[in-house]
């Protein structure tokens, strides 16, 4: 039968498949669309992918390069992964050799005991454990580790390892360095106080060499007795530096001394090196000028800088020490236009006191200045460069500045100011109490570590008509006096005693009540001696010397005058 | 719901009913898809539902009898292209839905929402508990798979089902008992 449009039912079938067609050819389309978009979603993917594993692999290498230990078992407890460190560390040659094996295997019966009783109820409670614990390699022996174990999803355990061993070595390998280097530092210090100690003694000697020499020429400008009255001073210089050795503290100890008399002292001890057409000028000041120094470092200072100017000087040259009292931050008044300078510290207080060491040498050019103030730098290529280096020390501890001018050829110039003590100190005239009206009781003190020696003094300021009380214990002597400082007019004490230096007393009686008389008796007298000793004795000391020393008390009229003046 | 289960589903009710009656189905049901369903596509099970129900009012079966029977359908097309090898057993195949099957269907189509169709009981090759549990109303669907899956291993009228729904949740969460060998008459 054939078939026409106009037949309604094949109309029907026409349409009906016009219409399937339709959706078919829709379907189509879709379908295209959903394949193009899931292709670009795959392109995208296997991008994606790409980088992952990329990623995956660096780790993978960082974590078989990884200087700790990893490995990874299985539910079943077998090793399924380990980098070759964690083999390495239980002494397997190759990481295949502990792949399958259990992770039991690498550890002593007694450990896993532990591990059941200590370890897994924590590991099962909180998913991860990290402790110490002592595995056991495959040739046996114990295996130091800081172990940390997570629990994996699969139930697996992924473990991190370090040899402690390893740790430890290194620990002890850089606390060896770090003793090595610490040596090597006192060695290095050790050098320098040899090198600070020959620089100081050189010093000495020089002055002793020059003294015993010209002891021998009939033609010399000194007497006798002169020269060897610097030699015995220089003597006592050297043992002062041998005491400073015998106790060496590189921190400045300080006390209230007149530093003029400081700076007379080393230039008279000085003076025999300047010879022929070389001269040390001393320009002392007309009030005593009293500071808190440390007057070793300070007469060393003073040293240092007269032998540093007497070295700058050429075949004819001229020194200049002066000190004087400043009230403000006076200008130093310079010979010469400086090139070069140099200022060290600062000052904030005044009154204070100057001392200006000038030369009229080959001066130094701003290099040279500046090397000078850095240790073991010496511009003269010779010494140790060590002289003023202890400027710095001695400026920050008693706050004071030190400022150099210089020119190449035309001299140098040092200029240290140094606050000066208030009064009482500074000034002798401004004590605290007017000393011709004081009077002190007839109570007397005798301190010395020594008991037989307490009672030698006791006998002897008792023979002076004292009422004498003795501590062989300088602390509870100053309890003492502390309470009441009207009843003694005297003290006698020894220079070194372990509870308290005889300077340290001094000073602190001194603070208390400036005008008690204070006698030093010691078989240690090198100077400097502290401020305002009424006399000293060298030990052994007679009874008899020691009542004169002392002499009379005040008598009992004077005492009620000075007790009525203190109330 | 998947592309295929629509394709299927229209090619079972052209075999059914006629090309006529799919064609009206198609005209009439108010498709947002328009009925052009491609295989890798993923429609609306509401779809799916306005297509079994419209295809019910136009030729007097209930969609019960109509899904189960697309069920058997759908059942032959898949074990076809996707042939289990190694099972010859009915209660094995459905031991393999959840723990095998829905997994590789999951590779294929990481965006497919599966229903769950677990065994909670089996003992030997005598009786079987499945249970199926769906955000879509397909119990029926899958009561004609299950007894698709009985007639291809030739087990056809030698079981017993009991199928018990979830009132709480008909048509998505139901139970099947199923019995082999016991009386069936």
């Amino acid at each position: 039968m054939g078939l026409t449009l106009t037949d309604p039912e094949t109309a029907d079938d026409v349409a009906r498949l016009q219409r399937r067609l339709a959706r078919e050819s829709a379907a189509r389309r879709e379908a295209e669309r959903l394949l193009e978009e899931k292709s670009a979603n795959l392109f995208e993917a296997i991008e994606r992918l790409g980088e992952e594993t990329a990623k995956v692999q660096r780790l993978s290498t960082a974590i078989d390069v990884s200087a700790d230990g990893i490995a990874i078992t299985n539910a079943d407890g077998l090793f399924t992964y380990m980098n070759p460190m964690h083999a390495s560390m239980f002494s397997y040659s190759s990481v295949d050799e502990c792949i399958g094996l259990h992770w039991t295997s690498l550890y002593t019966p007694e450990i896993l005991t532990i591990f059941e009783r200590d370890i897994f109820p924590v590991f099962t409670r909180d998913g991860y454990w990290r402790g110490d614990a002592t595995g056991r390699a495959k040739d046996g022996s114990a295996v130091h580790q800081s172990l940390s174990l997570t629990a994996l999803a699969d139930g697996g355990i992924l473990c991190s390892t370090r040899d402690i061993a390893i740790a430890k070595r290194r620990e002890a390998q850089r606390e060896q360095l770090q003793q090595m280097l610490a040596d090597a530092e006192r060695r290095d210090a050790l050098g320098r106080m040899a090198s600070s100690v020959a620089h100081d003694f050189a010093n000495i000697l020089t002055t002793i060499n020059a003294s015993a020499r010209l002891l021998g020429d009939e033609i010399s400008p000194h007497s006798n007795d002169t020269l060897i009255s610097r030699i015995q001073t220089s003597c006592r210089q050297a043992n002062a530096l041998v005491e400073d050795l015998m106790s060496f503290d590189s921190t400045p100890v300080l006390e209230a001394r007149a530093i003029d008399e400081l700076v007379t002292d080393v230039v008279e001890m000085m003076t025999n090196q300047f010879i022929g057409a070389h001269r040390l000028e001393r320009i002392e000041s007309p009030e005593r000028l009293v500071c808190e120094t440390d007057p070793t470092l300070f007469a060393r200072l003073v040293a240092n800088l007269v032998k540093n100017a007497w070295e700058a000087l050429g075949a004819t040259g001229h020194v200049i020490v002066s000190t004087a009292r400043i009230i403000e931050d006076e200008p130093v008044d310079l010979p010469f236009q400086p090139s070069a300078t140099v200022h060290r510290g600062e000052l904030n207080a005044y009154p204070a006191a100057r001392l200006i060491v000038r030369d009229d040498g080959t001066g130094m050019p701003q290099e040279a200045l500046d090397n000078a103030f850095t240790p073991f730098q010496s511009s003269k290529g010779r010494g140790r460069g060590l002289g003023l280096v202890t400027v710095d020390a001695l400026l920050t501890s008693q706050g004071g500045r030190m400022s150099v001018y210089s020119r190449p050829g035309d001299g140098t110039v040092f200029v240290l100011d140094m606050p000066l003590l208030e009064a009482g100190y500074a000034n002798a005239e401004r004590s605290f109490l007017p000393q011709d009206k004081v009077h002190m009781a007839a109570g007397a003190i005798i301190v010395d570590d020594d008991p037989v020696q307490v009672d030698l003094g006791c006998e002897a300021v008792g023979r002076a008509g004292w009422n004498p009380v003795g501590f062989t214990d300088p602390t509870e002597a100053l309890k003492v006096f502390r309470a009441a400082p009207r009843a003694f007019g005297l003290v006698v004490t020894d220079r070194r005693m372990p509870q308290m230096s005889g300077d340290d007393l001094v000073r602190s009686l001194k603070a208390i009540q400036p005008g008690t008389r204070v006698i030093m008796c010691s078989g240690a007298l090198q100077r400097p001696l502290p401020v305002g000793l009424a006399g000293a004795l060298h030990k052994p000391a007679s009874v008899e010397a020691l009542a004169e020393m002392a002499g009379s008390p005040p008598d009992a009229v004077n005492s009620q005058t000075s007790t009525t003046f203190a109330d | 719901m998947k592309g295929v289960v629509f394709r299927e589903f229209l090619d079972h009710a052209e075999a059914v009913f006629g090309v006529a009656l799919v064609d009206q189905v198609l005209e009439t049901a108010d498709l947002p898809s328009g009925g052009a369903y491609t295989s890798v596509g993923y429609y609306d099970h509401e779809e799916m539902l306005a297509l079994v129900g419209r295809t019910s009012e136009l030729t007097g079966k209930s969609v019960r009898d109509l899904l189960v029977g697309f069920g058997s359908t759908l059942f032959r097309s898949l074990i076809e292209s996707h042939a289990q090898k190694g099972v010859s057993h009915p209660f094995d195949l459905l031991e393999r839905i959840h723990g095998v099957i829905h997994r590789d269907v999951r590779k294929l189509y990481p965006d497919a929402e599966v229903p769950e169709i677990i065994v909670v009981e089996r003992v030997g090759e005598g009786r079987i508990v499945v249970e199926y549990r769906s955000a879509r109303p397909m119990a029926d669907l899958c009561e004609g798979m299950i007894k698709a899956t009985f007639a291809y291993y030739g087990k056809d009228g030698d079981y017993d089902i009991i199928r018990l729904d979830n009132d709480g949740a008909p048509l998505r969460e139901a139970r099947f008992d199923i019995t082999i060998g016991a009386d069936t008459d």
